[in-house]
């Protein structure tokens, strides 16, 4: 299972350490900027993709991400990724970890409503985190 | 400027000197005065040219003076970049050391049990978190610490406000400008949420003013 995690946060690191120290058998990337995951999200072709919702925006790398000061800016990664037919992982199921409360923006709310069981709430366990992650890799193959 | 004055003066007394000896000469036929008259003037030379000397010795003086004065200038200068600089690498020393240290508290929460302990000591881990991205005073941890604080608590964010104006000071005026438009928009959210959950369910807003119907 090849993950990419996009997410600046210390908590997410630590996910990743204890992740990779636990299933060697599997890939767990990290991109802390929005630039560094859109290198990544654009190169290689992913089984999940795990965004957070709030990233220091990039204007440059993902339009109008410092409206709202990054609140949005994974969200709007997101419809990069789903708009873009040369994106290897336009298809890759994609999963929301935030800190933020569904009731923070109306879009946050909205992409929780979508997004289902997808829609994660920090902080998380490494162990709930692989079980969400093994059983979605199962249903996307 | 001084040494200038005093060559520029030594000078003209030389050649008011000499001049005033051509003239009595040519019109004094004793040469007992004339005698006189040159031992004067050799006198009054002598004395132009110790001032020329006392002139050409103080602008050396002057220049030596300047010349250290200059050297001194470098060395603080170097020596001010130089406690900057390990200033700076003690700052990153101590936010590396912090972070390591929250890191593998919660690098060990994460061996233990999942449940609302550990939601709960991760909270807590991260509001220590905040504190040491606030410390650090960089525009990425600044903003760490913002959205962090946004995320847990939008009374302890909106509390931030000082404190990230303050640190701000230290950053370039582009990023200056960034995290305090950013801090700016995220405080109309944590407001806007704060108002949401203070106010009764029967209440309206209507324009700028609260009102009960």
């Amino acid at each position: 299972m090849k993950t990419l995690f996009v997410d600046e946060d210390w908590e997410i690191e630590v996910l990743l350490n204890v992740l990779r120290a636990r299933h060697p058998e599997d890939e767990f990337d990290l991109a802390e900027t929005l630039d560094q995951a859109r290198k990544a999200i654009w190169a290689v072709k992913y089984d999940i993709l795990v965004l957070d919702v709030m990233m220091p925006s990039d204007d440059v790398v993902v339009p109008k991400s410092s409206d709202k000061a990054g609140l949005l800016s994974g969200l709007l990664l997101k419809d990069l990724i789903r708009s873009d037919a040369n994106c290897p992982n336009k298809d890759t199921k994609i999963i929301i970890l935030t800190g933020l409360l569904p009731s923070e923006d109306s879009k946050v709310t909205e992409a929780q409503q979508i997004q289902g069981d997808l829609f994660l709430q920090k902080p998380m366990h490494p162990d709930a985190m692989y079980e969400i992650l093994a059983r979605e890799s199962v249903n996307s193959k | 400027m001084r040494s200038i004055v005093y060559t520029v003066a030594a000078v003209a007394v030389c050649i008011a000197l000499v001049l005033l000896l051509i003239a009595c000469a040519s019109d004094l036929t004793n040469d007992y005065l004339t005698g006189w008259l040159a031992i004067a003037g050799i006198l009054v030379a002598v004395s132009a040219l110790s001032q020329v000397i006392f002139a050409v010795v103080a602008y050396l003086e002057s220049a030596a003076l300047r010349n250290q004065i200059e050297s001194l200038r470098v060395k603080a200068v170097e020596a001010h970049e130089n406690s900057l600089e390990q200033l700076q690498t003690l700052k990153r020393a101590f936010y590396d050391a912090a972070k390591a240290s929250i890191a593998g508290l919660m690098e060990s929460l994460s061996y233990g049990a999942q449940g609302q302990s550990f939601r709960i000591a991760m909270n807590n881990l991260k509001l220590a978190q905040m504190n040491v991205d606030l410390a650090h005073g960089t525009y990425l941890s600044l903003w760490s610490a913002m959205q962090n604080a946004f995320k847990l608590d939008k009374r302890c964010f909106l509390e931030l406000e000082s404190d990230i104006v303050q640190r701000s000071q230290a950053l370039c005026k582009a990023e200056r400008d960034r995290i305090l438009k950013e801090f700016k928009g995220l405080k109309v959210q944590a407001l806007d949420s704060l108002t949401k959950a203070t106010m009764p369910h029967n209440w309206k807003l209507r324009g700028k003013q609260n009102v009960v119907p």
